[in-house]
């Protein structure tokens, strides 16, 4: 039986699990004063760079007419091929993350896709983002078309990152039996 | 004189999830050296290695065919035994010396899978430096302060 990755979509229905190539990312900088009395006032030149993104929110918030949301939530993408140094740039991280054992990250399949070819990538769930509903509705039509990441493999990256957000770290763990 | 089995199971020989031929091979190896190692321990060097265990024989395999995989088994049987009865033992008693006999054995031959499941999950794997992006650029804004935000009005799905 053929469970497929991906599929191709358009327009402004965003799903959980759509990537969005070069989405782009506010990097607000810290000195930035957000005193209502003269925020008005001064002009500040904020950052941006553009990241592949996946959507994390729920479809069933982001439901046309019947949205529960007014911020998407996104988490970055890294292509295998962006790392050339430091964790993830080895062969053994990409294992480790895929067999779970990086709970900070997700790997997802290629896509063989015709015209939407991607090597394996990672999702980042320490770099996360919002954006608001509808410039992510804009963002996804201006691609025109993306990718979809299909059930199974949606609810599996859902659930990973539940897992790493709901970790919890005690403060002392029993010792070694 | 006392014998025992310890009975090492080498390997789950899945296809999935086993290791290779090669990793099996090369543990069957480890573990007749580790054999030949002890039964070559010249006499009186016991009380040299704080140890009664000098021999150590009847390495077998047994191989059992899974019906559902239909893949072989593999599981060796070591049988070690104490040489002696006597007092020449320093810190540790007759079972303590065996299970650490045991011990050694089965880390010789699964030491690598005892290590893999300590610390299997590594939660502060970070990426300190992000890749660098490939298109950015600053916007120059304004902020208008619109006051505290209000939740969405959701409808009551009790009543």
């Amino acid at each position: 039986m053929d469970y497929k990755w991906y599929k191709i979509v358009d327009g402004d229905d965003i799903q959980q699990g759509d990537i969005l190539e070069n989405c782009p990312v506010f990097v607000l900088p810290s000195e930035i004063h957000m005193d209502p009395a003269s925020a008005a006032t001064k002009l500040y030149e904020v950052p941006f760079e553009n990241r592949d993104v996946i959507i994390m929110s729920q479809t069933c918030d982001m439901v046309k007419g019947r949205e529960y949301i007014s911020e998407v939530l996104l988490c970055s993408v890294w292509k295998r091929s962006d790392f050339t140094e430091g964790l993830m740039s080895k062969k053994d991280d990409w294992n480790n993350a895929r067999k779970g054992r990086l709970p900070g990250f997700h790997v997802l399949n290629k896509c063989k896709l015709k015209g939407f070819k991607r090597d394996f990538s990672v999702v980042d769930f320490r770099r996360v983002h919002s954006l608001p509903l509808g410039l992510t509705r804009e963002i996804a039509v201006a691609l025109e078309k993306r990718i979809r990441l299909l059930p199974p493999y949606r609810e599996h990256l859902s659930q990973a990152f539940a897992r790493f957000f709901m970790r919890v770290g005690l403060p002392v763990d029993i010792p070694e039996f | 004189m006392r014998a025992t089995h310890v009975p090492v199971i080498l390997q789950q020989t899945y296809p999935r999830n086993g290791p290779s031929r090669y990793q099996e091979w090369f543990s069957k190896q480890q573990l007749r050296n580790k054999s030949l190692e002890i039964t070559s321990l010249p006499a009186g060097m016991r009380e040299f290695v704080c140890s009664d265990v000098d021999t150590i024989t009847g390495i077998s395999e047994i191989r059992v065919e899974d019906d559902f995989w239909k893949d072989p088994i593999f599981y060796i049987e070591a049988k070690t035994e104490l040489a002696t009865e006597n007092e020449t033992r320093i810190h540790k008693d007759d079972e303590e010396e065996l299970l650490a006999f045991q011990k050694d054995i089965y880390n010789a031959v699964l030491g690598s899978v005892i290590e893999e499941k300590e610390n299997l999950l590594d939660w502060d794997a970070y990426i300190e430096m992000p890749p660098p992006p490939r298109q950015s650029g600053t916007v120059k804004v304004r902020f208008k302060y619109i006051g505290r935000s209000k939740p969405i009005p959701i409808e009551d799905p009790w009543t």
